[in-house]
């Protein structure tokens, strides 16, 4: 099992990195890129998404990380972890956006954006539980709560412009996604409490 | 922050905190006000369990959201006709997009997409496990938390990055996390790393880690020279020596020693590390690398900043000494002063470039009791040469400033203009040095206390500083080589 979890690219000691300056990257490099970010961009995107609220902001940051990655991987020391390496330069990514648009936008304090960052790390131990018992959760979903999940987040859009495509008042949409994603929610926990008890 | 309890230990019921479910269901749904995201700013930051449940509550959004990014790769991978699951049903979100100059990234977003399938009917799953305590046992740990202070709270990740608890060994690969305190991390090798929370450290050998983040100090024996610290920016090589290492979010690194050398080479992220810059630091010196790579001066260092630079039973006091420049240094010079914060006593080291020179009672009577537990300065004795020096020392506060003069010369006119003699003397244990041209100087024993060992004296000068400013101090005007440079101190000024 622990072989199979290895960051690690494989026979990264003599894997060339390629020529990226030229854009003509070879196809180990990206391979090993590919492979590395495939596994772990759902928890960048989550970390993300936690600590920027707005959505947009967090799709924005999220782009400009996936760019920064790539940009970097030249430089990645491949003896290191990708997962960390990747979350640094996520929340890099994170400050410069805060930066930049700090006068137009309200974010979190830096203090909080690291409490957050630490919780999220502290939740990640399960994390893959937690997607599995949501998976489950969502075919547990009524039709009408299954079609405006789908609406709203398989459809891309806003909640306000969902509401619109369903012809319902924006509220009830409001409070029809805060409802379903509490039952979600505790629909996860109940079916992951077990196996953090055992 | 307290370490995070497991879900299934959580008591806390959103349900029962409105507004909390409120503002955090408006981040979701992109209707949350200014005055929503300060407020709820102001709930998670004072709330261990209301943030717990936040991170719990946004990960269910980020996981439905997921399907979105997938929807923007497979739009860059039509872009570049690529196939991938996805190209029959992308979206577009109504943001512009920058697929032309970025679009390598997004070709890869796109493969990624294809890989693992994700969309909100395929969480790829893979599950991981912690080391068992049988397979912990059977290895040798690289390195050992010890020393934890009360209150230091930290998590191991293993090397496929899952959190294994506060345990104590750490082995090849693995990360400690130090959220609040502090720890010793000992090296198999011999090193001992001092660790500050919150900070991130990578522990990849018995003799080589990475500061990803936070502030560290080294110690290393002789047999563990050769002792490496990495950082986003710089990649330290100890020569045998102390020094501290502190990374700021940005990948931004200062690089302090405190006694010995290391090798150090630094430079841009985007630049391979062998083509980095290179260059030894000294005793005395410290440097600032950037988050382009490029390496700065830092012109003084207070003592509490790295926690094996601080005399251990250091009051916590406000600053008197704020700040100190000089007007020698450019940046190619990597000298820095030491702020002693209430740190002057019987033995405190009086130098930066000197090992064993320290303040001491010229006779057993000891120090002048007004002088102890002042801030003060860790001068460079080799500036006693330098006829055009000039020095600003900043008070935080209304101050007395002293300035400690050698008696063997005369007092320079900046010093008799602006101080007045108050007829007080230290004195100075030398103890052994390295000369200006290297060799080390074994002459003058060290003692230990008032009035032992004690080779040269000093006058105790002082000032008046009304309000928080700054004071210009001068040079020795002296050729005479064989004299101390003066030292500084300063006590708050008490109505």
């Amino acid at each position: 099992m622990q072989d199979n979890t290895s960051d690690r690219p494989p026979d990264s000691s003599s894997a060339p990195l390629g020529d990226t300056q030229s854009g003509t990257p070879s196809n180990e490099s990206v391979d090993q890129f590919v492979q590395l970010f495939a596994k772990h961009q759902r928890r960048v995107h989550a970390y993300i998404g936690a600590v920027l609220p707005s959505r947009n902001d967090a799709d924005d940051v999220m782009q400009e990380t996936s760019i920064a990655l790539w940009r970097k991987w030249s430089s990645f020391d491949q003896s290191r972890e990708f997962l960390p390496w990747a979350c640094g330069v996520a929340h890099i990514e994170v400050l410069r956006h805060r930066r930049k648009y700090a006068t137009q936008r309200v974010y979190f304090n830096e203090n909080l954006m690291q409490d957050i960052a630490e919780e999220v790390l502290a939740q990640s131990e399960i994390a893959e539980l937690r997607s599995e018992a949501l998976v489950a959760c969502l075919r547990r979903l009524n039709e009408a709560d299954r079609q405006l999940v789908e609406q709203r987040y398989g459809g891309g859009v806003t909640a306000l412009k969902a509401a619109e495509q369903l012809g319902r008042p924006p509220s009830t949409v409001y409070k029809a996604l805060a409802r379903i994603r509490r039952g979600l929610l505790d629909c996860v926990r109940r079916r992951i409490s077990p196996e953090l008890r055992g | 922050m307290n370490k995070p309890k497991d879900s299934a230990d959580r008591t806390f019921q959103p349900a029962a905190d409105r507004e909390l479910v409120r503002l955090v269901n408006a981040c979701c749904d992109d209707h949350a006000t200014d005055g929503d995201i300060r407020r709820l700013e102001e709930r998670l930051s004072n709330d261990p369990e209301a943030l717990a449940w936040y991170v719990e509550q946004i990960g269910v959004h980020t996981s439905l959201d997921w399907s979105v990014t997938a929807q923007d790769a497979a739009l860059a991978a039509s872009v570049l006709n690529l196939e991938t699951p996805f190209s029959q049903r992308s979206r577009p979100r109504g943001r512009e997009r920058r697929y032309g100059r970025e679009a390598i990234g997004y070709a890869l977003l796109a493969v990624c997409a294809s890989l693992v399938g994700i969309a909100l009917t395929g969480w790829a799953l893979q599950q991981r496990s912690a080391p068992s305590e049988a397979q912990l046992a059977a290895r040798v740990p690289t390195a050992k938390i010890t020393h934890p202070t009360d209150g230091a709270r930290w998590v191991v990740l293993c090397s496929n990055s899952r959190p294994d608890g506060m345990r104590t060994d750490v082995f090849p690969n693995e990360t400690v996390h130090l959220t609040s305190g502090q720890m010793r991390i000992d090296f198999e090798q011999g090193a001992e790393v001092t660790l500050t929370g919150p900070a991130v450290l990578q522990v990849l050998a018995p003799d080589r880690a990475v500061a990803v983040r936070g502030k560290l100090t080294a110690v290393v024996s002789e047999e563990a020279i050769g002792f490496a610290i990495d950082t986003p920016r710089a990649h330290v090589v100890d020569l045998g020596t102390r020094f501290g290492v502190e990374v700021d979010d940005l990948g931004q690194t200062d690089v302090v020693v405190f006694e010995g050398e290391v090798d150090i080479a630094y430079g841009p992220i985007e630049q391979r590390s062998n083509d980095w810059s290179r260059r030894v630091m000294r005793m005395g010196e410290a440097v600032r690398v950037d988050d382009l790579g490029a390496a700065q001066r830092i012109v003084s260092i207070p003592s509490e900043r790295f926690a094996a630079a601080a005399p251990s039973d250091a009051p916590l006091v406000e600053p008197v000494i704020a700040d100190i420049r000089d007007n020698i240094r450019g940046d190619q010079s990597w000298n820095y002063y030491e702020v002693v914060r209430a740190g002057l006593r019987e033995d405190a080291l009086a130098y930066v470039d000197r090992e064993s020179h320290e303040w001491n009672g010229f006779d057993e009577r000891g120090l002048p009791a007004y002088l102890l537990g002042a801030d003060y300065v860790k001068m460079f004795n080799n500036d006693k040469v330098q006829s055009d020096y000039e020095l600003s020392v900043t008070v935080a506060r209304p101050a007395l400033l002293f300035v400690l003069f050698d008696d063997r010369v005369p007092p320079p006119e900046w010093l008799v203009r602006d101080f007045t003699d108050t007829g007080d003397d230290v004195g100075m244990d030398r103890g052994r040095f390295r000369n200006l041209g290297g060799t080390m100087n074994e002459s003058f024993a060290s003692g230990v206390g008032p009035g032992v060992s004690i080779e040269d004296r000093l006058s105790v000068w002082v000032r008046r500083v009304e309000k928080p400013s700054s004071v210009l101090l001068g040079a020795t005007q002296t050729p005479h080589n064989r004299l101390n440079m003066y030292g500084i101190a300063a006590v708050p000024l008490l109505d």
